[in-house]
């Protein structure tokens, strides 16, 4: 798609001239081959699917996300719904308790639920003579009594068990958990079954009015995903195009230009569509905004080849002249910028994440699809259409000229851009990794509001998993080993984020307690591991279908599960608490220490991964990119000159964001890589002008006056026309999407005025 | 005893007399179900060794070994049954006693050489994962035909390809792991030759296929192996036979909570 040979160069005026007078001759078949060209992409919008799965923003390779997986597969874990009841009185009251008995049965029949857990079903232990007793806390028919109630509150509260994961002190929520069978195993889709939860829900919200239900879980998250990416682009890429649009009409005020760049614009929207699916890729929140970035990208070359014709009319020169020049003039810049934006999406295919690596892929696609389009369906709008002159709003050539002025004699420029710099080194220092696909959906999702819900009243919604190895004890059963386990659970009870800690130790205490027959002293790990061993067979021979140990234990119980549970945290903390955990169990228990493994530490880490990975592509970017800048100019101080501009704003753009949001997720990470070949627009057509004037012998300033009065308009109609677009993403309900709308948004405004203000700046005081 | 020896009488005669007489399905189901129960029981006592093989998804494995004494009482109404663990080694000597009525609630005692103690079980012990395997205790021994309704379904091809089989619906009477299942009797002697669990959302949760069936004393037959496949979790497991031994002459004596610590 990138053109192998060098872009062609301005100044060598002849061939693109004839190129131009083709194109213009034969506008109508160009136009066909560009409606063809639209056409052949377009058709793969059918094939366009939204994908409802988490996973899709690991790799292959990812190391954490592997281990995540592995566990699942050892320990038969799946994804999750997890229901709460949450009041605002003790909810353990006898028709509570039944309803929630009920309830716990009814979750049972969710399609493909593997496993249900409540303090209904919750198996007690209890000794009575030489007898035990192993049964479901709440009886399972028959009315409770107050009585009753009042001892299975007693119970629950009491049991590390249970606590704050299924039951809050003083019993103001209850939880319902699900686990659902294995994906491979599943007999319907993901969404399904959180359609069907939600049915439920709202079942037993009418059933049970004194209380409010809420439901969370992956499966819930999962669906809330691709109702995210559906809402995008049936909401937002519309609402980004209405708003170029307008934007274009204001800035052009030409109906013809206008109109000709909305269609182009539209067919490089549609063409990425298109290309995401012919290649197969399943749109999520992050891929679904793709083509509002193309249609604002390429509306900037559109923007200077209609404002080149408008002015050669307004010049007297005739309308086929006029094209003729507006296309001659600006072929090899609009190349350049082209083919700069698109190496720089490109370059997303450095991500560790393959959907914005997709994202990449498709817009850049579009970008050459829609540069296609600016060359050859343009003329011919400009050409047949009615042209309906109107008053744009934009700044004067005049007013232009003196901006010019102002920028080449201002001192304090260079001084106030010095000082923006030091705030901004600042501003990075603020700023802070929060990745976790709960936190990334906004208030507007149901997902959020029910998680955050469940979060204050009842337990943490993100896990972390540890598989601890008995190893040389060759058994979870041995003391030593338990011993270690239980010092380990103790220890992450103590920390700060964590809530509930699910361990094989707390297991086998309390069994040893009801072997004992709840006397002093029982409460304990045995001593030997026959008698550990023992008192876990005696308590798996009395529980029930589907209630068993296998999601604690391997099969050949030499590896046990331990499970916490982390509230309101986000990434930076998951990883940390990882981290932390992990340097703990090196230092203090070493025969056991392991990987600390969760979706939500695999996702955080995704983050970092990226951020390196992405620092290749950024270099990439910006040897490539300066590279072509430089052939462009032919002028390597130019070139050299070009890269302020061009570097600044990204580190001016993320200062910022790190003073007044603070907050960068796996979204932010890709706007360096990507911004950097937009931004570089503005600076190709500056200096290609200023450099086509100073080689006509003008002294500097006049070059610079005049190179702003030429495209100084083009150059903020197409940037405040990018910034609206982008602007626009920040209206997502999904944190992705904000943040690399607002990121790119303010990167692209911070470098008009770069471009506009320090370039001139620089360039006075560069000799040449 | 004289029950069913009376039912598998009345069977042969209403097979004898053709298949011309009309049956309903559930009178067929029935019949099929009690003749095989006949040809299955009144073999006294058995002893057998049993190895139990997991297997998960990705191939882990692991195994169970344990040796089981089977003794039938009251004509039948009555089976007690020892199981004695030998691996893993830190639940050897662990002993499982159960007391099976026809008609009413099974007693389990389980006793554990640690404490030296027996312990009676009472819980839903029967229908849960036996010692994190894919079978429940209830998969593992002969099936009451008391304990379902029958219906007959149709005759087809047995799915693991023994011939030729009768295909029943039996469900379950009293409270079990299972809401339904489907069983393959074949017909050329009347085996069990596989089970498929559904659950009470009406999803198949497990399969179980008989293999390597052996006759023994010229009458009872008996499978070399049980293969349980969980269909939820993708998790197997292999129960493998061995050592069959019949009317060795074990007495109630030998079923009691003193006899297990031996």
């Amino acid at each position: 798609m990138v053109q192998p040979a060098m872009p062609p160069l301005p100044d060598s005026g002849a061939w693109s001239d004839r190129l131009a007078r083709l194109l213009v001759r034969h506008h109508l078949l160009a136009l066909l081959l560009g409606g063809l060209l639209v056409l052949v992409s377009v058709l793969g919008v059918l094939r366009v699917g939204y994908t409802a799965d988490n996973r899709v923003y690991f790799g292959e390779r990812n190391a954490d996300y592997q281990a995540f997986e592995r566990l699942g597969d050892i320990y038969a874990l799946s994804e999750t719904v997890l229901f709460a009841f949450v009041g605002d009185t003790d909810l353990c009251t006898p028709p509570v308790l039944e309803g929630l008995r009920d309830f716990t049965a009814e979750a049972w029949l969710l399609p493909d639920a593997l496993r249900v857990d409540s303090i209904a079903n919750f198996q007690h232990s209890e000794s009575r003579g030489d007898e035990i007793i192993v049964e479901s806390l709440i009886p399972e028919d028959g009315a409770l009594s107050a009585a009753q109630a009042q001892r299975i509150k007693r119970i629950a509260e009491t049991s590390d068990e249970l606590l704050n994961r299924l039951i809050s002190p003083g019993c103001r929520a209850l939880g319902v958990s699900v686990n659902l069978v294995p994906e491979g195993n599943a007999t319907v889709s993901r969404t399904e079954v959180a359609r069907i939860a939600r049915s439920l829900q709202a079942e037993w919200q009418d059933r049970l009015p004194g209380l409010r239900i809420h439901v969370s879980g992956t499966v819930i998250g999962d669906a809330a995903i691709s109702a995210a990416a559906e809402r995008d682009t049936r909401l937002l890429v519309p609402a980004g195009f209405a708003c170029v649009s307008v934007l274009m009409a204001l800035g052009l005020g030409t109906f013809s230009g206008w109109l000709g760049t909305t269609l182009v614009t539209l067919g490089g929207a549609l063409a990425t569509l298109g290309f995401a699916g012919w290649l197969g890729i399943a749109l999520i929140p992050a891929t679904a905004v793709s083509p509002l970035a193309v249609m604002v990208l390429v509306s900037a070359s559109c923007v200077h080849v209609v404002l080149g014709w408008t002015r050669r009319i307004a010049e007297g020169q005739d309308r086929t002249a006029a094209t003729v020049a507006a296309v001659e003039e600006n072929l090899s810049a609009i190349t350049v910028t082209n083919l700069t934006t698109a190496i720089g999406f490109l370059c997303l295919n450095f991500s560790e994440s393959p959907p914005l690596a997709q994202m990449g892929t498709i817009v850049s696609l579009g970008i050459v699809v829609g540069w296609l389009l600016t060359v050859l369906a343009l003329p011919a709008m400009l050409l047949r259409l009615p042209d309906l002159r109107f008053r744009p709003l934009r700044l004067s050539p005049a007013a232009l000229e003196r901006l010019a002025g102002f920028a080449l004699n201002q001192r304090g420029i260079l001084t106030v851009f010095a000082l923006l710099f030091l705030v901004s080194l600042a501003g990075l220092a603020q700023i802070r990794f929060n990745d976790s696909p709960l936190k990334y959906f906004d208030e507007s999702f149901a997902f959020r509001t029910d998680s955050d819900a469940i979060e204050a009243a009842l337990t943490g919604i993100e896990s972390v998993q540890f598989s601890l190895d008995s190893g040389a004890e060759g058994s979870v059963f041995a003391p030593a080993f338990l011993n270690r386990v239980d010092r380990f659970a103790t220890w992450m009870r103590q920390q700060d984020d964590v809530v509930f800690v699910g361990s094989l130790s707390d297991i086998v205490k309390r069994l040893n307690h009801t072997l004992g027959d709840g006397g002093p002293g029982g409460h304990d790990i045995a001593p030997t591991q026959a008698a550990n061993a023992q008192a876990m067979m005696l308590y798996e021979l009395s529980l029930p279908a589907g209630l068993d140990m296998n999601q604690m234990l391997n099969i050949d119980r030499t590896q046990t599960r331990v499970v916490v549970l982390l509230r309101d945290v986000d990434g930076q903390a998951i990883v940390d608490f990882a981290d932390t955990a992990e340097a703990w169990l090196r230092a203090n228990e070493p025969a056991i220490a392991t990987q600390a493994v969760g979706f939500g530490v695999a996702f955080s880490k995704l983050t970092q991964r990226n951020n390196r990975a992405m620092v290749y592509g950024m270099l990439t970017v910006l040897v490539l990119v300066s590279g072509l800048m430089i052939l462009t100019l032919r002028d390597l101080r130019l070139g050299l000159v070009s890269l302020v501009p061009n570097v600044l704003p990204a580190i001016f753009g993320f200062g910022l964001w790190g003073w007044f949001v603070g907050e960068v997720n796996l979204g932010s990470t890709v706007v360096t890589t990507m911004t950097f070949g937009i931004v570089v627009d503005d600076t190709v057509h500056i200096l290609t002008h200023y450099r086509r004037r100073r080689r006509h012998g003008l002294e500097r300033e006049e070059a610079l006056r005049q190179t702003f009065r030429t495209v100084g308009a083009a150059v903020m109609v197409s940037s405040v026309a990018i910034f609206s677009g982008f602007a626009v993403m920040t209206q997502s309900g999904f944190a992705l999407n904000q943040h690399m709308g607002g990121l790119t948004a303010l990167v692209i405004v911070l470098a008009l005025l770069t471009d506009l203000l320090l370039l001139p700046a620089v360039l006075r005081r560069t000799n040449q | 005893m004289i029950l069913r020896r009376l039912l598998f009488v009345i069977a042969m005669l209403a097979a004898g007399a053709g298949a011309a007489l009309a049956q309903t399905p559930e009178q067929r189901g029935q019949q099929i179900a009690a003749r095989a129960d006949a040809v299955a029981t009144g073999f006294g006592d058995l002893q057998v060794s049993g190895e139990m093989t997991l297997r998960t998804p990705t191939g882990a494995t692991s195994s169970r070994r344990f040796a089981m004494k089977t003794l039938e009482l009251g004509g039948g109404r009555e089976t007690r049954s020892l199981l004695v663990f030998d691996w893993p080694g830190d639940i050897r000597g662990t002993a499982l006693l159960t007391h099976a009525f026809d008609n009413r609630q099974d007693s389990q005692w389980l006793y554990l050489p640690s404490v030296g103690r027996v312990k009676k079980i009472t819980g839903g012990g029967r229908s849960g994962s036996f010692v994190g395997s894919e079978f429940a205790y209830e998969d593992m021994v002969e099936q009451d035909v008391a304990s379902f309704s029958h219906l007959w379904l149709r005759d087809e091809p047995c799915p693991n390809g023994a011939g030729r089989c009768h295909l029943l619906q039996r469900t379950p009477r009293y409270s079990s792991g299972y809401a339904q299942q489907l069983v393959w009797i074949d017909t050329a002697a009347l085996r069990y030759q596989a089970v498929a669990y559904f659950n009470r959302r009406g999803q198949r949760s497990k399969t179980l296929t008989m293999s390597g069936y052996r006759q023994y004393g010229g009458r009872y037959w008996r499978p070399a192996r049980m293969t349980m496949v969980n269909h939820l979790t993708g998790k197997s497991t292999i129960l493998e036979w061995s050592g069959y031994r019949f009317n060795t002459g074990l007495r109630p004596g030998d079923f009691t909570r003193e006899a297990m610590a031996r």
